[in-house]
């Protein structure tokens, strides 16, 4: 009975959903309704993810695992944030310098760590998967993409050369178009399948 | 022609062919899915990696749902339980992570799926081990980072909607001597990826993955629904695009 | 009923046939046995066993292998088939009560019995070896058996002497008695042990009439109760014992003929053992050191592998590091670019310009901050020169974050900025676009299901008028989302996007379908708004450094193209090869 009561209901929210799409003036109503349970339920989802964040690492120090004290690093700054925000409130300055302080330098390192590792991948790619036609058109179309991107070619709006740049500029949109394209048709046979009851990823079999 | 009666003419068409296909392939017919050399060395790795004990990753993204990528983290729910079979979750070693607490809930409830109808926690204690590392991609980064303290490592799949940090996890693992197995569904990931990851899908190609691992017709079902659907769409827009050319349009 | 018993099987006859059904046998001899009769015990042995309160089991099971006869109800043990000392020894274990009825295969045996001396043969033989099991007052009876055992065997054996001398012509002795010249080894053993020599025995004293204390069965019979103990052989050889192929002689041989075959005695000295020599083929001996090996390969401790991260040496690795920082140090000092870039302003930057300088006065903009707390420096950078024009512009800023951060980063971004104090600012909160539905946003329906103080999600975007609408993205997706959902809302108002150098390109066509009313992505074009628009940052001098670093980066991946595939194929994937 659970389960049919979950797959019910699966299938009439997605179909409604999908009906409000042709149907608009006479399923308005309902669709906001259902809206607005989303985004509420998507909310406390939300709210969920960080209580089990913090559950994850209760467990890890309670049971006194390997990284136990990154855990009580992370639940301290969790509680003390938490405290201050409650107390300072957000546009407190001190608030800020306490968060931003933080973030934005942890933030960018990684994003810089991240500019390394893709600058040695780049430089492993043909190591990795040897001279092909699309390895070599991947590493060639990225140091033209970085040498337009730094402006080092230079052209006069209108000319020949402004167009070829422009042509080569639009190229990456193009496969990008395609991927998409491909990507939104396996997004729509996932949804249709979610609504014929192929596939219950709610946990049902 | 408006865009709502396009949308009719593609959903209607897609839910038809599904639903005849599926019913289709159920009597014993098989459709020949493209092959891929990844199915093959995600499953040797799981293999050595559960006789040598070490421990095995899933990352389910950081979106349950996404405005450019509609159904990549449907999809990567929809996929886990083709990674979730008994031999690899019974040891406990293998975890679920990601940044969407919607996706947690939802791993969580697949991968406990046995405990309903009769099934007791005390009957079986190990399970696939859900986590949730951090909320935003860099955060996620620095808690697997961090996460990672075991030597060696054993296999890291990654399903859903993710961005390029995902190149910092996998050379993190690879570092360790693991295997990296990657369904890179954004741009962003793909491209950062590709240059790294040997068994990697791109594209409308990681739609593929659970058939590919655990064939069944319902999967192929979709992918002949989707190949169908692909070849009509190239067909549209190839004739579209030739009478744009020539006035007609 | 009177039937006709078959002397050759024992098989029942009625009376009247002439031959047996069974064998064959004329049964003309044979008179009518009445099967009513109680039959004498075969001398007085077996009902003496069967009122005997031990078990025969052995007997019974050899009785049923002979005459195929059901086994009795009530036999307790299991004899193994086949062994006849086994079957003796259980017998002695214990017998159950005999039953009132005589069963059929014993009134046959019985009847048999009675008209052959020994016609029973083997049964005989396992009777008497069952007796010996018995209680003393029944050796007489014991004694008997063995007697006629010995007697019979004594018997047959001068017979086929006797046959075979007379076919040889070699004297014979009498019947029933073995010839002198010729004495059976196993008889002289057991006589040598007893004590007695055999060679000149008269086997005539072996005869029921002589048993006595001295007989041969006598001692067997006090062997079994204990009063005679056996004693070892001696050391010493039997005289007779000589090599093989010699005469056979008198005394102790190790080379007998008996009946044509030649025998051979292996005589086994006590204390000494023959090793058996175990032969191992090369291929048998390479399987075991290879089982030996891998039993010892995984019973090895293993040290824990090291990671160490293959790689060019240190010195390398230090060259590079340093050439990196310094070009890098030195494009940061060495001062801001002075080329003229007006020129080179793209359209979207003209059509960003171009709405920024038509602003209104006090006019009432919307914020969308979009962007994480690692893109604040770049998009510090980029946004501040349009946010600098934008705030001479404006009175009031509406912001809408939809990043954890976004408030934050957005104040710290404006605080940065002059004339920042003199404007109103209006926090909307979060607003995680990216979670929720295409129709939330850009729906424009009138809630007319909803329930009474429920929040109001979908209408929780600001209302009113605005001027224009500012995007700060970081990502594609994101700026994909609030360009699409505002565009559907607030179709009239003029939305323009700040973006990172990821999500610029990707998002050019939004410009071209005039969806965008402007769009300044990454730093290069951020370098030409702030040339153009005249505003004094630090882009001018980070762009030198950016450059620098982009270089750098391309003459890496070059320098790699001919220099590091040259291990094309060698890094497989370590953990392919190794678990594949």
């Amino acid at each position: 009975m659970k389960k049919n009561l979950s797959v019910a209901m699966a299938v009439i929210i997605g179909v409604i959903v999908l009906a409000g799409y042709f149907f608009r003036d006479q399923l308005g109503p309902v669709l906001t309704l259902i809206i607005d349970w989303g985004i509420l339920l998507v909310s406390v989802l939300g709210l969920l993810g960080i209580g089990y964040l913090i559950k994850s690492h209760i467990t890890k120090l309670i049971k006194k695992e390997k990284g136990a004290f990154n855990s009580v690093v992370v639940l301290l700054a969790f509680i003390s944030v938490l405290v201050a925000g409650l107390i300072l409130s957000t546009e407190n300055d001190i608030f800020q310098k306490l968060i931003l302080t933080v973030q934005i330098p942890v933030e960018a390192s990684l994003l810089g760590v991240l500019a390394v590792t893709l600058m040695i991948t780049s430089l492993r790619l043909l190591r990795t998967r040897g001279w092909t036609l699309m390895s070599v058109g991947f590493l060639v179309s990225a140091v033209i993409s970085m040498l337009v991107d730094v402006a080092f070619f230079q052209t006069e709006p209108g000319s020949p050369a402004d167009e070829i740049l422009k042509f080569w500029s639009n190229l990456p949109l193009i496969g990008a178009r395609g991927i998409l394209l491909g990507m939104a048709l396996g997004g729509l046979l996932v949804g249709l399948r979610v609504l014929l009851t192929i596939d219950r990823p709610y946990g049902e079999d | 022609m408006t865009l709502r009666m396009v949308g009719w003419v593609v959903i209607g068409l897609a839910a038809g062919l599904l639903g005849f296909l599926t019913i289709f392939l159920k009597r014993g017919r098989h459709y020949p899915i493209r092959t891929h050399q990844i199915a093959r060395l995600f499953s040797s790795s799981q293999e050595a990696s559960i006789e040598r004990g070490l421990p095995r990753q899933i990352v389910l993204g950081h979106q349950l749902w996404s405005y450019s990528y509609p159904g990549l983290g449907l999809w990567a729910i929809g996929a886990l339980p083709v990674f979730l079979t008994p031999e690899a979750s019974a040891d406990g070693l293998l975890s679920v992570l990601t940044a969407d607490g919607a996706l947690a809930i939802m791993a969580r409830q697949v991968a406990e799926q046995t405990y309903h109808d009769g099934y007791s926690p005390f009957l079986s204690q190990t399970c696939a081990q859900i986590r949730l590392p951090g909320l935003t991609p860099l955060a996620f980064t620095a808690g697997f980072l961090s996460g990672i303290t075991r030597q060696p490592y054993g296999t890291l799949s990654l399903l859903g909607a993710y961005g390029p940090e995902s190149l910092l996890w996998v050379d993190a693992v690879q570092r360790r001597d693991g295997m990296a197995m990657a369904a890179a569904g954004t741009l962003a990931g793909q491209a950062a990826l590709y240059a790294y990851v040997q068994n990697i899908l791109i594209g409308e190609s990681i739609f593929m993955l659970p058939n590919l691992i655990k064939p069944g017709y319902s999967s192929q079902a979709s992918l002949l629904t989707e190949d169908i659907l692909r070849i009509i769409l190239i067909a549209s827009l190839i004739i579209g695009t030739m009478l744009k050319v020539l006035g007609v349009l | 009923m009177a039937v006709l018993i078959c002397p050759e099987c024992g098989a029942e006859n009625t009376p009247g046939d002439e031959y047996c059904w069974s064998c064959r046998r004329a049964l003309t001899d044979v008179e009518p046995v009445n099967d009513a009769v109680q039959d004498e015990p075969l001398g007085g042995h077996l009902d003496e066993l069967l009122n005997s309160e031990e078990d025969l089991p052995g007997l019974l099971h050899a009785l049923r292998q002979d005459g195929n006869i059901d086994g009795e109800q009530g036999d307790a043990e299991d004899v193994q088939s086949g062994e006849f000392h086994d079957s003796l020894g259980q017998a002695s274990s214990g017998q159950s009560g005999r039953e009132e009825e005589i069963p059929e295969w014993l009134r046959r045996i019985r009847q048999r019995a009675k008209q052959e001396k020994d016609s029973i043969g083997e049964v005989t033989q396992k009777i008497s070896a069952a007796q010996e099991s018995l209680a003393d007052e029944k050796r007489s009876s014991q004694h008997e058996s063995y007697a006629d055992w010995i007697e019979r065997l004594h018997q047959d054996f001068s017979q086929e002497q006797v046959a075979k001398d007379s076919a040889e012509g070699a004297p014979t002795g009498k019947a029933g008695q073995l010839p002198q010249t010729e004495d059976p080894e196993w008889l002289a053993k057991i006589l040598k042990v007893h004590g007695k020599s055999v060679e000149k025995q008269d086997l005539d004293s072996l005869s029921t009439e002589r048993l006595g204390g001295n007989s041969l069965l006598q001692w067997l019979v006090d062997l079994e109760s204990g009063k005679e103990k056996l004693e070892p052989l001696s050391e010493e050889e039997p005289p007779a014992a000589k090599q093989s192929g010699d005469a056979v002689g008198e005394g102790d041989q190790n080379e007998r003929t008996v009946d044509g075959d030649t025998t051979q005695e292996i005589r086994i000295k006590k204390g000494t053992s023959v090793k058996p020599v175990l032969s191992i083929s090369r291929k048998e001996q390479l399987e075991a050191d290879l089982i030996s090996a891998t039993i010892v390969d995984e019973t090895a401790p293993r040290a824990m592998r090291k990671f160490e991260k293959p790689g060019s040496p240190w010195v390398i690795r230090a060259a590079v590091t340093v050439i990196l920082i310094t070009a890098l140090s030195l494009s940061l000092f060495s001062g801001a670019s002075t080329s003229n870039l007006s020129g080179s302003l793209k359209p979207q930057h003209r059509a960003l310009i171009t709405w920024l300088e038509q602003l209104p006065a006090e006019s009432r903009l919307l914020l969308v901050v979009d962007y994480h707390a690692g893109f604040e420096a770049e998009m510090a950078l980029i946004a501040q020169p349009v946010l600098s024009k934008a705030v001479q512009a404006s009175s009031e800023f509406v912001i809408l974050s939809s990043t954890e951060s976004g408030v934050l980063l957005v104040d710290r971004l404006l605080q940065d900025i002059d004339g920042f104090e003199t404007l109103v600012v209006s926090n909307a909160g979060y607003f995680p676009a990216s979670n929720f539905a295409a129709f939330g946003l850009g729906a424009g329906i009138d809630p007319s299901w909803r329930f009474v103080h429920a929040p109001d999600a979908v209408n929780g975007l600001p209302q009113g008028d605005f001027e224009g609408i500012l995007v700060l993205s970081d990502s594609y997706d994101g700026a994909k989302t609030w360009i699409e959902q505002l565009y559907a809302q607030f179709s009239e108002v003029t939305i323009n996007l700040i973006t990172t150098a990821q999500a610029g390109p990707l998002l050019l066509p939004y410009y071209e379908s005039h969806q965008l009313g402007g769009l300044v992505s990454g730093l290069s074009e951020a370098r030409q708004m702030t040339a153009y628009l005249n505003v004094e940052n630090s882009t001018s001098h980070l762009w030198e450094a950016y450059r620098t670093g982009v270089l750098m980066m391309i003459i890496v991946i070059v320098l790699g193209l001919f220099f590091m595939s040259d291990h094309e194929g060698q890094e497989t994937d370590r953990s392919k090869g190794e678990k594949a």
